[in-house]
């Protein structure tokens, strides 16, 4: 009770005791500084105020405490006449008003259990509205934070609902597309299908998309499109119906989804390939077989005359020489095919050059001609396919032997000084050299560089091209430098960094 | 006389393989693998070279059967084939067959030694 009239607090107190129970405890706070502290939050149940205090009003006094945030219900005390404070006093949450002089012991009891009993109702609809106020809030979050586009529209089709996923996917701000028709953000040639099933809906229709999830394309602020997935909902309530989409931009799983189907077309192309090269090899080696298998056979008769013979080694010559281009094709249209059968272990690059060398030496025709192995004293195995290495070492140390009158082959292997990790594989020989005009093609499929015809060199004119497809199979570099009249130089450079020394 | 069975659709083929080996055995010639196998267990050949594309019934599946016969599941079975790309000879080993040897044969001493290993096993 806040009362500077001690006879006040003296006849309330005699009424509040005279109350069963001992139901209520009185406190007085006879001053208007003591009445700020008794009306602070949470302090008591009911605050009883005198409307004079001090000289000062109560209503001063309770307008400050509600300022400072206090909740407490308030019944004021007041005397004759004072009737028009009551509206004033009500916006302040005055929860009733007492005429002193009319004050009995009943009436008291019930005025306060009343305002204990608003006061109670008003906490529990503060905590639904509080706890309504974060459902809400949790609400807004997921809609904000999701990735996909949630858009709410009303019933004639304008947005009214925009989340971050919306502007991230269409480009539009909430400010910039609120209140306008939902066709913004369709592609114009969308829209009349979109009036056509709103103007159905309107008379009556049920909206065919409600309910389903649809791939459609949608119109991006900057003019662009692009392929969504839409699922629309509707509801009804008593403002009318909305529908809410969410959307959600599948440009990059059409994408995969192309990107898939190209590469199951190429891997389709490619199986088909596979089958065609290896029939093709099967049938061209059927006519071989008699060919070479018959002259064999008459080569082994002793009947056979001397002539009789000649003629056949030189069937058996060109046969062989058939199947050896054979052999060349459909390996170089195998290597082209794929890295599928590559077998990387670690090589010793300087004992791969040897084996090859020493091979090479048994078959060597031109004793003019020697082959030189130039490898550094420390070299660190490398990560690859030996056999293709080999394979290509092969082609280019025969090529060179083929091209050298005479002279020397030089197999040179440069490694780093400081890692001592092989750098580069140089093939060097002091053949005929290569015209500038031809370096480009020399790496292409049936090219030979073009002399007399007098001049020309065996082969098939497929060992550079398989080396090279075999190189870039492994990841490496196949160079060429040449001068005519002096020589060339082959390189395989099987690290990146490496320099082509300036001449052969 | 150690007898060799020659299965392929080629008479081409057979007539090689016959006059490469005939001095030193006894060749008995099938076109088709329903034939060989009916004369295999007429009368068992030591060993059997085998052609893989052939009509109706091709080299591999001869090869399954052979292998599922009671009788003749152990017989030295070489494949003699024109399918002769890198890798087709460890895709015919490991179908079971005993030894292969591609077409064209370039060197008769290849099939001799091939026939020799198995016949002396």
């Amino acid at each position: 009770m806040i009362d500077d009239q001690e006879p006040d607090y003296i006849l309330v107190r005699g009424m509040l005791s005279s109350i069963p129970n001992q139901a209520f405890d009185l406190e007085w706070a006879p001053s208007f500084v003591a009445g700020l502290e008794a009306i602070r939050p949470e302090a008591h149940d009911v605050c009883l105020i005198d409307c004079r205090i001090d000289a000062s009003d109560g209503l001063e006094l309770l307008k400050r405490a509600r300022e400072a945030g206090s909740k407490a219900p308030v019944i004021l005390l007041t005397g004759m006449g004072d009737y028009q404070l009551n509206e004033d006093a009500m916006k302040l949450g005055a929860v009733d008003f007492l005429a002193r002089d009319q004050l009995t012991a009943s009436l008291l009891e019930r005025s306060m259990r009343y305002a204990m009993a608003q006061a109670r109702a008003l906490d529990e609809l503060t905590r639904q509205r509080d706890e309504l106020r974060a459902s809400e809030l949790r609400f807004r979050s997921v809609v904000q934070s999701a990735n996909d586009a949630i858009i709410l529209a009303d019933e004639s089709s304008r947005i009214i609902g925009w989340n971050r996923g919306a502007e991230v996917i269409f480009g539009y701000t909430e400010d910039e597309v609120l209140g306008f028709p939902i066709e913004l953000l369709m592609p114009e040639r969308h829209r009349e299908k979109h009036r056509l099933g709103f103007r159905r809906f309107r008379m009556g229709g049920r909206p065919h998309l409600v309910g389903k999830t649809v791939q459609l394309e949608g119109l991006r602020k900057d003019g662009s499109d692009f392929p969504l997935e839409l699922s629309l909902a509707s509801w009804t309530s008593d403002d009318g119906t909305f529908f809410t989409g969410i959307i959600r931009d599948i440009s990059e799983r059409k994408r995969v989804e192309e990107m898939r189907s190209a590469r199951e077309t190429a891997e389709e192309a490619s199986r088909a390939k596979s089958t065609f090269v290896a029939n093709v090899s099967h049938e061209l080696r059927i006519p071989l077989h008699s060919i070479i298998g018959f002259t064999n056979l008459l080569l082994k008769n002793r009947n056979t005359s001397a002539e009789e013979r000649d003629f056949l080694e030189r069937i058996l010559l060109n046969a062989k020489d058939q199947l050896a281009l054979i052999n060349s094709i459909l390996n170089l249209s195998k290597i082209e095919r794929g890295k599928a059968d590559v077998e990387a272990r670690p090589v010793a690059v300087d004992e791969i050059v040897r084996q090859v060398v020493r091979q090479l030496e048994l078959q060597r025709r031109n004793p003019d001609v020697e082959i030189v192995v130039r490898v550094p004293q420390s070299i660190r195995p490398i990560t690859t396919d030996g056999a293709k290495l080999k394979q290509v070492l092969i082609n280019l140390i025969e090529n060179a032997l083929k091209f050298t009158e005479s002279g020397s082959v030089i197999v040179n292997v440069a490694a780093s000084p400081t890692d001592f990790s092989p750098l580069r594989i140089d093939v060097i020989d002091t053949g005929p050299g290569i015209p500038p005009h031809q370096l480009d093609d020399i790496f292409e499929p049936f090219r030979q560089v073009e002399r007399t015809p007098a001049s020309r060199r065996a082969g098939t004119g497929l060992g550079l091209a398989i080396s090279r497809s075999l190189c870039e199979l492994l990841g490496y570099d196949l160079r060429v430098q040449s001068k005519e009249g002096r020589g060339s130089t082959f390189s395989i450079l099987l690290a990146s960094e490496t320099v082509l020394p300036l001449s052969a | 006389m150690r007898k060799i069975a020659v299965v392929d659709d080629n008479s081409d083929n057979r007539l090689i393989i016959r006059t490469i080996l005939e001095d030193q055995y006894e060749i008995v010639e099938f076109s088709s693998g329903l034939e060989a196998i009916e004369g295999f267990k007429k009368s068992r050949p030591d060993v059997v070279i085998l052609d893989i594309s052939l009509p109706e019934m091709d080299g591999t599946e001869i090869l399954r059967r052979i292998r599922e016969d009671s009788q003749l599941h152990d017989l030295p079975v070489i494949a003699l084939t024109a399918h002769a790309m890198v890798g087709d000879r460890e895709k015919y080993l490991s179908a079971g067959f005993n030894d292969y040897v591609p077409k064209p044969i370039l060197d008769m001493n290849v099939l001799f030694d091939t026939i020799q290993r198995w016949i002396s096993e």
